[in-house]
């Protein structure tokens, strides 16, 4: 493929795949688009080289297949997200687990596509991602917000400054008394306060309440 | 689809807030910019002309600015997101925000129904690929707002997971659900003094002074989000 420099307002391509029927018949459609709105700078059909040709052609976007041999495609999303975090990744895979999915993203991928997507679909996808959106099937949506709403964030993020205080107190496992004294409150007050709070986060107990804060993220890192 | 052949690739869309006072009147620019591949069938500047709007034209696409629909009312927006995606499953709907910081709200809309969630752009050609990419079955979401879902699912203390025995997790999960020694006893069969025993070690090999501490721990290392993973099945 010769490597002519592409203007700027072309969204440049490189695809890792090592299935090359599907890797050619991408970049034939989106080489064909009839607005010319992507081109694709080169292809490769080994994980390891993944890097390598971001380095070298420094595309926009890399469409990267999660299903290839070692390393794999979640190596190389991760290899090419910490040299050039500015290059979109697409991450792209035939099986629809959304764990794969959630996996790829968490490795740096900025968004994901299923291989069934339609062919001439996927160009407004690109584009989106390119400029700086995330594009997901709607399933991998719906498993994060269940995470998401497991995971206390928004229980915590209802809290005040005082509130958020109180819990990191009551997680650090303070006792009424000592919280009253931090607080500069009598322990009546104190006791009433953390119950007000267990009732607010919706919890029983003062150890519930520690798991919700420690889930939350409300925490430090462990001191190791 | 039943729909006339001519119009088969262009995305019919619904746009509501945007020809109101507090709307950004995007819908010129943006026929403008879809050369074709987007026709605005109906506009709403309300939550009741919103739903009368989506249920006369069924759009494919429903472009929803939450500011302009309800101004300071955020959970009047949500709740239309909610209502509209009700009224027509088939409807995608693509919310714009007017800043990216409240991850909640976003969330709020995606949990109601809503395919997308982005900040307005400047300029309504930007808006052509979401729009497209919506209509046909993704979802799109600004990337910080990702970034903060994917984040919650990454545990931070993972290695203290893979050093206890499924045994002592187990614990540690009753542990931080707050159950008292004479209740761990009665679910592991043990005596109470051996369920003492157990609970000890284990925040001795948490490093943790007491059992509060144990669960906040637990949270943070993410074993509470393990419990629902069918691996795990308590069945």
């Amino acid at each position: 493929m010769t490597d002519t420099p592409a203007g700027d307002d072309v969204l440049t391509v490189v695809l890792v795949d090592d299935h090359q029927l599907f890797s050619r018949g991408l970049e034939l459609l989106l080489n064909t688009d009839p607005e010319s709105r992507v081109r694709v700078l080169a292809r490769t059909e080994d994980a390891d080289r993944a890097l390598e040709l971001v380095r070298h052609h420094r595309p926009r976007v890399a469409i990267i297949d999660l299903v290839m041999p070692p390393p794999g495609g979640l190596a190389a999303v991760q290899a090419v997200k910490r040299h050039y975090p500015e290059v979109r990744v697409l991450a792209l895979s035939g099986n629809d687990e959304v764990a794969s999915a959630v996996e790829a993203l968490r490795m740096g991928a900025d968004g994901f596509l299923l291989k069934s997507s339609e062919p001439d679909e996927l160009i407004p996808p690109l584009i989106a991602l390119a400029s700086g959106l995330s594009v997901v099937p709607p399933p991998v949506i719906s498993a994060l917000l269940e995470t998401w709403a497991r995971s206390g964030h928004r229980v915590v993020s209802d809290l005040d400054g005082e509130e958020l205080e109180l819990l990191r107190l009551i997680a650090a496992g303070l006792e009424s008394s000592e919280i009253a004294e931090r607080l500069h409150v009598s322990e009546r007050t104190a006791k009433r306060l953390v119950a007000g709070l267990l009732r607010r986060i919706g919890v029983s107990n003062r150890v519930q309440a520690a798991a919700v804060a420690g889930r939350s993220g409300l925490l430090a890192p462990v001191e190791s | 689809m039943p729909r006339g052949e001519v119009e088969l690739d262009t995305v019919r869309l619904v746009m509501i807030g945007d020809s109101g006072p507090a709307g950004h009147g995007l819908q010129a620019d943006l026929e403008a910019a879809s050369g074709g591949s987007v026709a605005v069938v109906g506009c709403a500047d309300d939550s009741r002309s919103a739903v009368e709007a989506v249920r006369r034209h069924r759009p494919d696409v429903v472009l929803l600015d939450l500011g302009a629909t309800a101004p300071g009312r955020p959970a009047a927006g949500v709740a239309a997101v909610r209502e509209l995606s009700r009224l027509s499953p088939a409807t995608r709907i693509l919310v714009l925000a007017d800043a990216d910081g409240e991850a909640d709200l976003a969330v709020a809309a995606l949990t109601a129904g809503a395919h997308g969630f982005l900040v307005r752009p400047e300029a309504a050609g930007d808006l052509m690929a979401p729009i497209l990419a919506v209509a046909s079955g993704h979802s799109v979401l600004h990337r910080e707002l990702l970034s903060a879902l994917v984040g919650s699912a990454v545990p931070r203390d993972r290695e203290l997971l893979d050093v206890l025995t499924p045994q002592y997790k187990d614990l540690w999960r009753m542990v931080a659900d707050g159950l008292e020694t004479t209740q761990i006893a009665e679910r592991l069969y043990v005596s109470e003094r051996t369920a003492k025993r157990m609970v000890a070690f284990l925040l001795r090999r948490l490093q943790v002074a007491n059992r509060i501490q144990a669960a906040a721990l637990a949270g943070r290392a993410g074993l509470l989000d393990e419990v629902r993973m069918p691996a795990e099945g308590s069945a």
